[in-house]
């Protein structure tokens, strides 16, 4: 067996001696395979894939994830009543944009409204 | 009865799959955006030498939950992908017993909105006793 892998071992590097610029090339390539494996199992582990929209088939969901401005409010300076009312607006103003996003309502996943089980109209009793 | 819906089913959470990022991604930005002005009050306030903690305390609670609501929408997505990717007709049990699962984790996030909620209100409220603390120095 020992003989064997020397055998081989001795062909590979006669190859490789033989065929620098090819075996470069496959070297390169094997590197980017791994590289490109290990980056690939980081963005699916950590989540980031779920969260990224310019994935195929997420066009629309682009357009439709919220931005917005980003509010300022000056973290240095004179502290005013003036101030604290337009924190406040600023303030309520990102509330209200918070609140219009939906918060992962739980009744999006009912054996109903997936369709697991369809709804049975049942006849009252009484009724006939 | 699921094995004959099951598939349904999974389109419909590949439909779900497609919305939630959307949701996720503007709940992050606009979660992001309170978080700012609110740190950049208590600097301010700070600063200009008026303490109220109750405003520092609702800050810091509300990015340990914004943490935690990161963290846990990760288990969600992929936990979702996972009953997305079933065989589920071969697998009906396990279909099911992932897809509770998954009902569980988006309970807790919708639990972590809730409370950003809570905390933005507890925030709200103590705005007006930094007020009254700014009029009484005048």
């Amino acid at each position: 067996m020992k003989k064997f892998f020397s055998k081989v071992h001795r062909r590979v590097h006669q190859w490789v001696v033989a065929n620098q610029l090819l075996s470069g090339i496959f070297a390169v390539i094997a590197i980017t395979i791994l590289l490109t494996t290990i980056s690939m199992a980081l963005y699916i582990t950590s989540g980031a894939s779920g969260l990224d929209l310019s994935r195929p088939g997420f066009d629309a969901s682009r357009s439709a994830a919220q931005t917005g401005d980003t509010p300022t409010f000056s973290s240095t300076g004179k502290l005013t009543t003036k101030d604290i009312e337009a924190f406040t607006k600023l303030y309520n103003e990102q509330r209200d944009t918070l609140k219009k996003i939906g918060s992962f309502d739980d009744q999006a996943l009912t054996d109903e409204a997936l369709g697991l089980i369809i709804p049975t109209t049942e006849p009252v009793p009484g009724s006939e | 009865m699921i094995e004959r819906n099951c598939r349904e089913a999974q389109r419909n959470l590949q439909r779900i799959q497609y919305v939630d990022p959307v949701t996720r991604v503007s709940r992050g930005n606009a979660t992001a955006n309170v978080i700012k002005l609110m740190s950049a009050l208590n600097a301010r306030a700070s600063a200009n030498t008026y303490n109220i903690p109750a405003l520092v305390t609702a800050t810091n609670n509300v990015q340990r939950i914004r943490q935690d609501f990161t963290d846990d929408y990760t288990s969600y997505e992929i936990g979702l992908r996972e009953v997305v990717l079933m065989d589920c007709q071969a697998n009906p049990v396990s279909f099911y017993r992932k897809l509770t699962e998954v009902r569980s984790k988006r309970a807790i996030l919708s639990t972590h909105a809730k409370s950003i909620e809570l905390e933005l209100d507890s925030f709200s409220q103590h705005i007006s006793d930094l007020a009254n603390l700014v009029k009484d120095a005048r």
